[in-house]
């Protein structure tokens, strides 16, 4: 059984329709065969009377043509005898001469015999009569037609014995026939139904694998993977098909398992990576805001304001008061402060930068008052000012001027700083914007430059297109503006 | 699992009951076929022949004997023309038999010249004949098995005088005729001599003469006794026929115990008539026997080449005493 479970299912399905077909054969066969005996059977069943008809007309014959030889002694009649004798002979051998316990073949035994004598007694009378002996003649002559008349009787009897059994057979044949006719039907019948009946068991067994994984795979495409493997025992194409579903369903649990485990790593690293950035900015922050040493510079400078005041110099006081507050901005907790802080950050920077340069920098602040509490990053405008005054107007003859302007645009503040200073190359503004402008910054004087600005401001704010540098040409100018998200309520919009 | 049990399951019922119905077509085949009975070859063929115008239940007991004992020694024992589809008289039998060339024949002896010529004839031809019930005196016949008639007579001449005792009746034998020669008219010398030899004034014993060859001759006459004024004392008949017509009669025409009568044969009827004290003996021997016998004398005599002359038989008288025994022994057989 397992050989044919194991079996191609080309081969199988042959083996079954090979064996559907033989056993419709053997059956037709047997009810062919079966019909076919009872109808020769039928025709036999006369045949008994039949052969003893013949066999009364040969011993007729015989009677006829001793007669006719006895009447008129010629040769033809004497050849017609020696003839229908020969005949009478032959047939007579093939009746039965064995007593044997059945009534027909005893009256058969009593003919054959009567049949001997009747031959013997016809010889010796057609010798008598050809030796012209009359009265031995006449004597066998009587005796001939005693015997021809007892074979005649028995001849009759049996054939209406066997009529009448005969007669009763054909019947009983008939019936069975009519019978076998309704027993032949529903064996076919049978066999019809035995034969779809294996056919649709065996079509069955090989398509419920087939209905058992299409369930399986509706269910994995349903997502469910941890649906129970389909088992199949056999190794035909079926099987095959099983197995490789089998092996692909363990494959997808495993590379499921393998992704799972590979994503849980990657947050992990991510997670790492997110703690090691936030630490990193954490780091970055707290290190550029750390550039600066404020509070002993910050107390000299307080002072140093004091002693100003002291010896009543106004001027020196003012001075050294801006100094002392632009220092102390980065006492402050930079890692969040207000716009407001960063502007007034720019005025006492622009208020320095005017002493040393004799007030040569001209300051035109443009605010929208609302958003000055805007939360943002400390020291972000200062080094943005600081650049346009170091590369942008500090070299050139004209009117240094620096325009610092704050306003709205729906869900951000924009904050434009713009000097009309010798401009930047777009080169050099795509470089500062990748972060590689670190070479110049080193040039700042408090060291935070506006690559620090940009990395910083995208940490914060989590925003790459933060922060915008335009220089329409050489001389011309540089604008840089940031649009830092604003929610209305002074929180960032980060 | 339980699905692929209940499929199998169901093929294999499928499977047994289709066998099963092609079984029972081969059976169907085969009863529609004659069924022959086993075919038995025997070693020999004899012919038993009787008077086929009387083929009473006795005949049909000595052909019985006759056949069984003849398949026990594988001989087969044809009641030669009784399925003929005419009568044949017993000589015409005889001679149909010996042209048939059986191997041996039993028929019911007379005394005919007919008769005698035939069974010469047959042992002429090699045919051994053994006559039954009824000799054929100075044949070439082998043996004579059966009760000497006259013997038989002096049976029924002994009874007789058993019951008669010291009273003499009228006495009257009832002789039937048709029955060719049947040696009745030898058992009623037997019975006439038994009873004048011993009482010396029984001069007379009466006979009534019945042809039991015409159809109701033997009812006529004995119709015309029973409705006579005075009916014998004593009434004998010879043979089955003219004992069954007697008691069928005197039941008949309310005759019971009229007359005493003694029948022959052991017929259940007979015996249930004795039983019933409607007769008061009957006179048999073993019909049975009989036929055992006389395929034994044939036998013997192909085997030795010679046989006894006479093989008796035994008479026996059934009266009121014994019947019941053999009305169980009868039972016994028939249900055998």
């Amino acid at each position: 059984m397992n050989r044919f479970r194991n079996m191609s299912i080309w081969k199988k399905v042959n083996i079954l329709v090979i064996t559907c077909g033989v056993l419709l054969f053997a059956v037709y066969l047997l009810v062919w065969g079966n019909v076919n005996h009872m109808v020769q059977e039928i025709d036999r069943v006369y045949g008994s009377n039949v052969s003893l008809n013949g066999l009364q007309s040969e011993i007729d014959a015989v009677q006829t043509s001793m007669e006719e030889y006895l009447n008129t002694r010629n040769s033809i009649a004497m050849e017609a005898y020696y003839t229908a004798v020969e005949q009478l002979e032959n047939t007579r051998q093939s009746l039965n001469d064995k007593p044997i316990n059945s009534e027909s073949k005893m009256m058969e035994k009593n003919i054959r015999g009567l049949i001997d004598s009747y031959l013997r007694a016809a010889d010796v009378t057609v010798e008598a009569r050809r030796a012209r002996n009359v009265e031995k003649y006449r004597e066998g002559y009587e005796e001939v037609s005693n015997i021809y008349s007892y074979i005649r009787i028995c001849i009759y009897t049996l054939n209406n014995a066997q009529f009448q059994n005969n007669a009763t057979q054909y019947n009983v044949l008939l019936k069975t026939l009519h019978y076998s006719e309704v027993t032949n039907v529903v064996i076919i019948v049978m066999l019809i139904l035995f034969e779809l009946f294996l056919l649709s068991y065996m079509v069955r067994r090989i398509t419920s694998p087939l209905v058992e994984l299409s369930k399986a795979a509706n269910e994995v495409a349903d997502g469910n993977f941890d649906v129970q493997m389909v088992s199949s025992g056999a190794m035909d194409e079926v099987g095959i098909v099983i197995r490789a579903f089998n092996k692909m369903l363990e494959s997808i649990r495993r590379y499921i398992v393998e992704l799972k485990e590979s994503n849980e790593l990657q947050v992990r690293l991510r997670e790492k990576e997110h703690e090691m950035e936030t630490s990193l900015k954490d780091a970055k922050l707290k290190y550029l805001q750390a550039q600066i040493h404020p509070h002993f510079l910050f107390n000299c400078l307080n002072a140093g304001a004091q002693l100003s005041m002291l010896e009543n110099a106004p001027k020196t006081y003012e001075y050294t008061q801006n100094m002392a507050e632009f220092f102390r901005y980065n006492l402050k907790n930079m890692d969040e402060v207000t716009l407001q802080d960063e502007l007034d950050l720019i005025d006492h920077y622009i208020y320095i930068l005017n002493v040393r340069f004799a007030g040569e920098i001209h300051y035109e602040k443009i605010v929208d008052e609302t958003v000055t509490d805007l939360r943002m990053p400390g020291m972000i405008l200062e080094p943005i000012v600081e650049n346009a005054v170091n590369y942008g107007i500090s070299g050139i003859d004209r009117e240094k001027k620096i325009t610092l302007e704050v306003s709205r645009l729906d869900d951000m503040v924009s904050v434009s700083i713009r000097d009309n200073g010798v401009g930047i190359e777009q080169e050099h503004i795509d470089s500062i914007m990748r972060g590689e402008g670190s070479k110049s910054d080193s040039k700042s004087s408090n060291g935070v430059g506006l690559v620090n600005v940009i990395n910083r401001l995208k940490l914060y704010y989590n925003i790459e297109e933060i922060m915008f540098i335009n220089s329409l040409g050489h001389n011309v100018g540089t604008e840089v503006m940031l649009c830092l998200p604003y929610n209305g309520d002074g929180q960032t919009g980060r | 699992m339980k699905h692929r049990i209940v499929w199998q399951a169901g093929l294999l019922l499928f499977f047994l009951l289709f066998m099963g119905l092609i079984g029972y077509s081969i059976v169907l085949q085969k009863s529609a076929r004659e069924q022959s009975a086993e075919l038995h070859v025997y070693s020999k063929h004899y012919a038993f022949i009787s008077d086929t115008g009387y083929s009473g239940e006795m005949w049909q007991e000595i052909y019985s004997g006759a056949k069984e004992y003849g398949e026990e020694n594988d001989i087969m024992v044809e009641w030669f023309g009784i399925h003929l589809v005419e009568d044949y008289s017993k000589s015409e039998l005889m001679k149909m038999a010996i042209e048939a060339g059986v191997d041996g024949i039993i028929v019911q002896g007379d005394d005919s010249s007919i008769m005698n010529d035939l069974v010469n004839e047959a042992d002429r031809k090699g045919i051994p004949v053994v006559t039954v019930w009824q000799d054929c005196y100075g044949s070439y016949r082998k043996s004579f098995v059966g009760m000497s008639s006259y013997n038989l007579g002096q049976e029924y001449g002994n009874y007789l005088l058993q019951i008669e005792g010291n009273a003499q009746g009228s006495l009257l034998v009832i002789i039937n005729t048709g029955n060719e020669d049947s040696g009745e008219k030898l058992v009623y010398t037997g019975i006439r001599e038994t009873l004048t030899g011993i009482t010396a004034d029984r001069s007379r014993v009466d006979t009534l003469i019945v042809d039991g060859s015409e159809h109701y001759g033997i009812e006529e006459s004995i119709r015309t006794l029973l409705l006579e004024d005075s009916i014998p004392d004593i009434i004998v008949c010879l043979d089955e026929q003219t004992t069954n017509t007697m008691i069928r009669l005197m039941v008949d025409y309310n005759k019971v115990g009229a007359a005493k009568v003694v029948g022959f044969y052991d017929s259940q009827e007979i015996l249930g008539a004795v039983q019933g004290e409607l007769i008061c003996a009957t006179l048999s021997s073993d019909c049975h026997q009989m036929g055992e016998k006389c395929v034994a004398a044939l036998m013997d005599y192909e085997t030795n080449g010679y046989v006894s002359e006479y093989v008796p038989v035994e008479v026996k008288i059934i009266s009121k005493e014994n019947v019941d025994e053999y009305l169980f022994q009868q039972e016994e057989e028939s249900h055998e």
